[in-house]
């Protein structure tokens, strides 16, 4: 779970091959989704989740806090796109990746049946987006379960469409 | 008129009981309710319930008239704004109507409720058609005031379209 001001934040816990804590900002500069870093001889991109929940869910990041979640990415059923580092033309390797999340995180064991689908109207469109379903805790809070790896696409693609847009500012 | 006169009358208009015969009258049962100072309607069958919703969540990637979700018993509920729909405008307010309908749930949001009524199917008026006609089956009167039947399968299917170009 990460906790941000607004809600919190489930993911499979499974999606998640290991995690650090971080303070400072090294990561930008290099070319990927907002960056890349070295991982295990790679070079890996870094995806932000702060700001895809603030594009999304209006969540704003959280001060002087900052978890690096890796991720299990390509070489699943979905590949994730290509993504070129602007140095050298290369591809960053994205058999992991890396999303870079200010939120509190914990780890919790919940059962299946506290999470509950979204209403039908709706399921299938927020899926594609990334959101599978929501849990009620105990208080008045939500809590949105998330699809990592569709949020990685996602912030992918956004990223080329700006970088498509800047380079074509005419479109 | 002479009884002569009346007599002929009565027989002109047939051998049936005196007193002349009627359609049977069919009513409508529907729910009024205020979006702000407006009142609108909807089928009473339409309406599961009506409660206060404490909090409303938000959802993203949904059209703007879906003003997020609520807690019903543990089960999350679409809530849909018809102000939005209808005025343009959001409606600040907490109630909501749950609705009927099938497996999914949906509520509306709404300021309150005005009254149950039995309208007779005579006095529901067509709508003319016009853009957005079709959210409305009719409208009647009432105290003065043209009141609107919403159309409720009209909305769900709108979401529907809208919600995939989102």
């Amino acid at each position: 779970m990460i906790s941000y001001p607004g809600a919190d934040y489930l993911v499979n816990r499974e999606e998640v091959i290991s995690s650090i804590y971080h303070g400072g900002d090294p990561y930008r500069g290099e070319n990927g989704v907002i960056g890349a870093m070295a991982y295990n001889q790679k070079t890996i991109p870094v995806i932000s989740l702060d700001d895809h929940l603030g594009l999304h869910f209006g969540e704003r990041p959280v001060p002087d806090r900052e978890a690096l979640l890796f991720i299990r990415g390509s070489g699943g059923a979905a590949p994730f796109p290509r993504i070129k580092k602007k140095s050298d033309g290369g591809e960053v390797d994205t058999s992991v990746i890396a999303v870079r999340a200010s939120g509190a995180a914990e780890i919790l064991s919940l059962p299946l049946r506290e999470l509950r689908p979204l209403p039908r109207g709706v399921r299938k469109v927020l899926a594609k987006h990334g959101l599978l379903a929501v849990r009620f805790p105990a208080g008045r809070r939500i809590q949105y379960f998330i699809d990592l790896k569709t949020v990685i696409i996602l912030s992918i693609i956004h990223h080329h469409n700006r970088q498509a847009g800047n380079e074509n500012p005419d479109r | 008129m002479d009884n002569r006169e009346l007599v002929k009358k009565l027989s002109a208009a047939g051998d049936g009981d005196a007193a002349p015969e009627t359609a049977p009258v069919n009513y409508r049962k529907l729910v009024v309710f205020l979006l702000d100072e407006r009142s609108y309607s909807i089928d009473a069958e339409e309406v599961k319930e009506v409660v206060i919703a404490q909090d409303l969540y938000y959802i993203p990637f949904v059209p703007p008239y879906v003003a997020g979700l609520i807690n019903r018993h543990g089960k999350p509920h679409t809530v849909l704004d018809l102000k939005v729909i209808l005025e343009s405008e959001k409606l600040a307010a907490s109630k909501v109507m749950v609705m009927n309908h099938g497996d999914d749930q949906i509520a509306f949001l709404i300021t309150d409720i005005e009254r149950i009524i039995l309208v007779p199917e005579g006095d529901v008026a067509a709508v003319p058609s016009s853009e957005g006609s079709s959210l409305f089956q009719g409208s009647f009167t009432l105290e003065g005031r043209e009141v609107f039947i919403i159309n409720a399968r009209e909305v769900y299917d709108r979401l529907q379209h809208d919600i995939r170009n989102v």
